[in-house]
């Protein structure tokens, strides 16, 4: 087969997939009132974010003024005028995490984490680096591809149970990925596992099903995919029953200062039932 | 009244090719006309049904919010197309968006767009491992059956530019999916 009788059929394809797209969106049948919607979806969620970091920074320097108190004492404590508190820096920025839309995670714990200069994310989504998109994200995980390059039909079956160990367990027979072996690990006070995975640096996506390298799937269906070479830190917690994934990813631009600040940055996360 | 309301009755002049030289145009007219071509366009560079249509909306959103001086372009739609492939392109936004989606959307958001066949993703797939301007030159002529001189606009890049990264970007899907090599 050619190139041009290829690409012509591929063309068909995507324009036969927008149009079931616009076909199926049957709730919003005129155009404009799907870009109304989307506009006015993110200026809400823009209002919400603005209201959560106002929350949630002045409860972070609170907590964190209390601390001060009961470790060091009143007396160290520096004391500021009201009008030098206005002047003052704000202290470190708090990014707030979901777990992805997991409605049963999310409507019981809030996820804060101090967020380092050089990265930034909206509230409640990834954090993103300056290294090509890496960053840090936090999941509940359904279940985990039996062969993240040919993920179609692998989930694993039965799946993983919903403890810690199962997905350990569920990552560590993962085909082609690299893990490290899992050590004790604990977060704010939540224990759980440490491991490390690795993308064979060698892996052409383009030989994957769906042209992605899946690693696990959320309870809502979400994917999560690597590209080649990545590494991944993963703390595996255990939330009061429900288990958690912080996700640090590494990509060929990080550098081990980058490495180290991910790994602060994980450190410093608070994670308080609502 | 909302500033979007404000704006959106003000008739502009579009002198694109696909609607005629100095007619009124409005934002919505421009929407509705450029929608499902730039949410393909999407979709082909992030290889991403969950994203693709928030990259669209995005790309619109930019355009809406420079509305005023988009509509003085000569080829606002060439502009939509610059801004949405970049966007795609990027692996920031691009993950940025999917993160989105899959957080605002449960279950599986990928209900409204149906999976491409096997074929048409490996394609597209190959397309999207080829360096960044072989992808984007490579989307723009076939599937947004682009001229080279179009592309070169929407890349600011020369046409010679175009003419070899579309030799190139052709040369290694061909390799890459063991194609036969085409006459022109």
């Amino acid at each position: 087969m050619t190139f041009d009788t290829r690409a012509h059929r591929a063309v068909q394809g995507i324009h036969r997939a927008v149009e079931v797209m616009e076909m199926s969106d049957t709730k919003t049948p005129q155009r404009i009132t799907r870009f109304d919607q989307y506009r006015e979806r993110k200026s809400r969620n823009q209002r919400i974010a603005a209201i959560a970091v106002g929350i949630a920074v002045p409860v972070a320097l609170l907590l964190g003024a209390v601390r001060l108190l009961g470790s060091n004492g009143e007396t160290n404590v520096p004391v500021t005028t009201p009008s030098e508190s206005l002047t003052a820096p704000l202290g470190p920025q708090i990014h707030l995490f979901t777990a992805f839309g997991d409605p049963s995670f999310d409507g019981s714990y809030v996820i804060k984490m101090e967020l380092f200069d050089g990265y930034e994310g909206d509230p409640g989504d990834v954090v993103f680096g300056s290294d090509g998109g890496q960053g840090i994200s936090t999941w509940t995980v359904g279940n985990v591809y039996a062969d993240p390059c040919h993920s179609s039909g692998t989930l694993l079956d039965p799946p993983i149970d919903s403890s810690v160990h199962g997905l350990v367990a569920g990552l560590t027979s993962q085909e082609r990925s690299h893990a490290t072996k899992p050590t004790d690990v604990e977060v704010d006070g939540y224990a759980g596992k440490y491991m490390e995975m690795t993308v064979p640096a060698g892996t052409n996506m383009a030989d994957c099903d769906h042209g992605q390298y899946r690693i696990w799937v959320s309870p809502q269906g979400g994917n999560r995919y690597r590209e080649a070479g990545q590494r991944d830190m993963l703390w595996i917690l255990n939330v009061d029953g429900t288990r958690l994934v912080i996700d640090a990813a590494l990509g060929p631009k990080t550098t081990l200062q980058d490495r180290r600040d991910r790994i602060q940055m994980v450190e410093s996360i608070q994670i308080d039932p609502v | 009244m909302t500033w979007l309301n404000l704006e959106r009755g003000d008739p502009v002049v579009q002198g694109g090719e696909s609607a005629a030289v100095g007619s009124l145009e409005t934002f919505e007219e421009f929407y509705a006309r450029e929608f499902s071509a730039v949410v393909a366009l999407a979709f082909a560079l992030s290889g991403s049904r969950t994203a693709s249509e928030d990259l669209a909306q995005e790309a619109f959103l930019a355009a809406h919010r420079n509305w005023a001086r988009v509509a003085e372009y000569e080829r606002p739609d060439l502009w939509v197309r610059r801004v949405v492939s970049n966007m795609s392109m990027s692996m920031f936004r691009r993950r940025y968006a999917e993160a989105r989606a899959l957080a605002r959307f449960a279950p599986r958001p990928a209900a409204t767009m149906p999976e491409l066949s096997a074929d048409d993703a490996e394609f597209w797939a190959a397309v999207r491992s080829l360096p960044r301007r072989q992808a984007q030159v490579i989307a723009l002529r076939y599937l947004d059956d682009r001229s080279v001189a179009e592309i070169a606009e929407i890349l600011g890049t020369a046409t010679g530019t175009v003419k070899k990264q579309l030799h190139d970007g052709r040369q290694n899907v061909i390799r890459r999916l063991r194609l036969e090599e085409d006459d022109s």
